[in-house]
């Protein structure tokens, strides 16, 4: 059990999401960096999609009231353990009764606290995520409350972690053959050129070779962008149609819009690109106010690039019980 | 039986003379009073042995922190250090990497670093020696 | 792992395959939409039902997402060979019977005018007609629905009078009421979230279109008949 000691508003519990129902209108939520979300539960043992509390908003506090194990993945945020400092991304355990706390994030900003035998809220539609716009799901259908109390669930194999945890190293540096770095401080990412793509005349080219802003008005259900605005030659009428996170609209202002995890399920704004599903972890962790670059790629590549994370992530969880098994082993 | 003094030069040649002739990597001994670490490095240049001796004295003995585990050292988080302000916790002295998989190796009571015995991205063994810490007060 | 899906090097052309009154394009790595390029009516939807069965079958698929006279699907991993996605997409679309949905009736008993009837008097203006006839004319029609999406259990009809067709607002109104029946351009329905939505509200219904905790959250459902019964009329 923990209990929320300090907490601002849209910090939800998470997981993988609720596919399966946008046919119904319902969107799929989860984590906004799903890669963070699945590293942090493989290295705990848990089911790789187990619920996890999402940070958005800072400094958060929760009290542990029963011994556990727990990591923190995503942005790093400083946190401390009973006072103590916590390596980014380091499993470690936890007593009954000791504070963790997150400071504001230095590097991205959605941090994952995960929980051995993860959240246990109730599955709502298959699915413990928190849908905010629905009312549904994760704690009450809401964000979390200074107060609110969670239970977490039992572990089938629980990982023997030293006293110093066992930690995993940067994905980023991890990945880096398949990540490429940011150019001139903008991040790049990876998209398909979508249906409209084509109707955008020379401005298509624009969207590509142009620099973005991430607006204020930017939140888990999409990112505004700022730039130089883009349209299509001839005004078009869409009929509704089903839409993934990632679509990249443009809407009448000419400045596109990501759909996000909470995005609406159908929309009718033409689409000019679609981001690959292995960037939409890093755009997760995009800053407001930072800058992006489209670059343009095919399938072929983004299955490689998501081999690649499929990859890390086998890697994490087998790595982790091998160096936990060969501690124990060596006592 | 005359006690040896560890810190004799031709004491610890003989030592290294013989750890080389027998193949083996390194040795500590530990008295008292005194204690000593040898270790060959194999480097490129031929200067095959590095060796580390101190002598017990009122600032204490230093303890010494040996790998729990075989993994590639590494004495902070090199994964992180491009990031500005990346936070790291003190109470470690150095890193075990295995694949994706990041150890860290306790400093112990004192929690003070005082060296690291071996260089970064060296592959060491289970309960090689890896750093010295202050012992506790 | 190879390096180069980091090395930048795009497509000749976006793909997009357009064939016997079909089209398919992506959204992403993952998703693929295709929509029929004809008439938007009953009979195109129909088919998009025909395909809509065959195609959740496919073992790759992670979900279908049926819309207007398109279909969405989304796979479980990124195909290496997109194109050949596509191109069994346009098969199973020219293969697809046209099959009519055995939906329910589903009657809604609405207040109309009053005060959710926010736009009542915009429609009145545009239409030219009466606030009688506006609400006679909603109400005396059989709808279909054609695809549910936007928001949790939200049903699109298809079927509204051209007399009262109404574009969607420029500007949202900031904080709809849930149960506001609601036209939208060509379509209608009734809203399932209190907040901003474009479309013009009428008339107000109780019924609440979506349960999460039930084995079937949504009230609607593709194919599904809608008539709207005046509960009372308050002009």
């Amino acid at each position: 059990m923990i209990e929320i000691i300090q907490t601002g508003p849209f910090n939800t519990v998470q997981d993988l999401g609720r596919p399966g129902f946008r046919n119904i209108g319902v969107t799929t939520s989860g984590a906004m960096d799903p890669l963070a979300l699945k590293v942090g539960n493989s290295l705990l043992g848990n089911e790789t999609g187990a619920a996890v509390i999402e940070i958005q908003t800072y400094p958060f506090k929760l009290r542990f009231a029963k011994a556990t194990a727990f990591v923190v993945t995503g942005a790093d945020c400083g946190a401390s353990i009973a006072g103590r400092p916590v390596q980014p991304w380091c499993a470690l355990p936890a007593e009954a009764g000791q504070v963790l706390e997150l400071g504001q994030p230095r590097v991205g900003t959605r941090a994952y606290i995960c929980i051995a035998g993860g959240i246990d809220v109730a599955a709502v539609m298959g699915s413990r995520s928190t849908s905010l716009r629905g009312a549904f799901g994760g704690n009450e259908g809401r964000f979390l409350f200074t107060g609110d109390v969670l239970q977490f669930g039992e572990v089938s194999g629980p990982l023997n972690l030293p006293a110093t945890g066992i930690a995993v190293i940067d994905p980023a540096y991890a990945l880096v053959d398949v990540y490429p770095a940011p150019e001139d401080g903008a991040l790049l990412v990876r998209a398909i050129p979508a249906g409209e793509h084509s109707l955008f005349g020379e401005d298509a080219e624009r969207f590509w070779s142009q620099t973005w802003k991430i607006s204020t008005q930017s939140d888990r259900t999409g990112y505004r962008l700022m730039g130089e605005p883009i349209r299509p030659t001839t005004p078009i009428e869409m009929r509704s149609h089903g839409v993934v996170s990632g679509v990249v609209q443009v809407p009448p202002s000419g400045e596109p819009i990501i759909q996000m995890a909470d995005a609406n399920t159908a929309g009718g704004y033409p689409k000019i690109a679609g981001v690959i599903e292995a960037d939409l972890w890093r755009l997760g962790q995009a800053r407001i106010g930072s800058r992006l670059r489209f670059v343009r790629v095919t399938h072929a590549q983004a299955a490689e690039v998501e081999k690649a994370v499929a990859g890390f992530i086998d890697d994490v969880r087998a790595t982790s019980r091998m160096v936990s098994g060969a501690l124990q082993a060596m006592k | 039986m005359t006690r040896l003094d560890l810190s004799d030069p031709a004491i610890i040649e003989r030592l290294t003379a013989v750890l080389e002739a027998a193949g083996v990597e390194g040795i500590e001994i530990t008295r008292p009073d005194q204690s000593l670490l040898i270790r060959l490095s194999g480097s490129a240049n031929g200067s095959a042995s590095q060796v580390r001796s101190s002598r017990a004295d009122n600032r204490g003995e230093p303890v010494v922190v040996k790998a729990p585990m075989a993994g590639e050292f590494w004495p902070s988080d090199l994964s992180r250090t491009g990031a500005p302000g990346a936070s790291a916790a003190s109470d470690a002295v150095g890193f075990l990497r295995v694949g994706p998989i990041l150890l860290p190796v306790a400093a112990g009571s004192s929690k003070r670093l005082r060296r690291h015995l071996v260089d970064q991205g060296t592959i060491v063994g289970f309960g090689d020696p890896i750093a010295e810490v202050e012992p506790e007060v | 792992m190879n390096a180069s899906a980091a090395k930048i090097t795009p497509p000749a052309n976006a793909l997009a395959l357009d064939r016997n009154g079909a089209r398919v394009s992506p959204i992403g790595s993952r998703a693929f939409l295709l929509e029929a390029t004809g008439e938007f009516d009953l009979a195109a939807q129909r088919r998009i039902w025909a395909l809509s069965r065959a195609v959740e079958l496919w073992g790759e698929i992670l979900e279908i997402v049926p819309g207007m006279t398109n279909l969405l699907v989304v796979l479980k991993v990124t195909p290496e060979d997109p194109e050949a996605l596509a191109l069994r997409l346009l098969e199973a679309w020219e293969q697809a019977e046209s099959i009519d949905l055995t939906g329910r009736k589903i009657e809604i008993a609405v207040t109309y005018g009053g005060v959710h009837a926010t736009d009542l008097a915009a429609l009145c203006d545009r239409s030219g007609l009466s606030d009688r006839e506006v609400v006679r004319i909603h109400h005396e029609g059989t709808y279909r629905v054609f695809a549910l999406g936007s928001a949790p259990g939200f049903g699109y009809l298809h079927g509204l009078d051209p007399r009262i067709y109404m574009p969607r607002k420029t500007v949202p109104s900031l904080n709809m009421a849930r149960g506001c029946v609601t036209i939208g351009g060509m379509q209608t329905g009734v809203a399932v979230l209190t907040g901003p939505n474009g479309w013009n509200s009428i008339g107000f219904a109780e019924l609440q279109m979506f349960d999460p905790m039930s084995d079937t959250p949504a009230v609607m459902a593709p194919g599904d008949t809608v008539r709207f019964v005046p509960a009372s009329i308050e002009l």
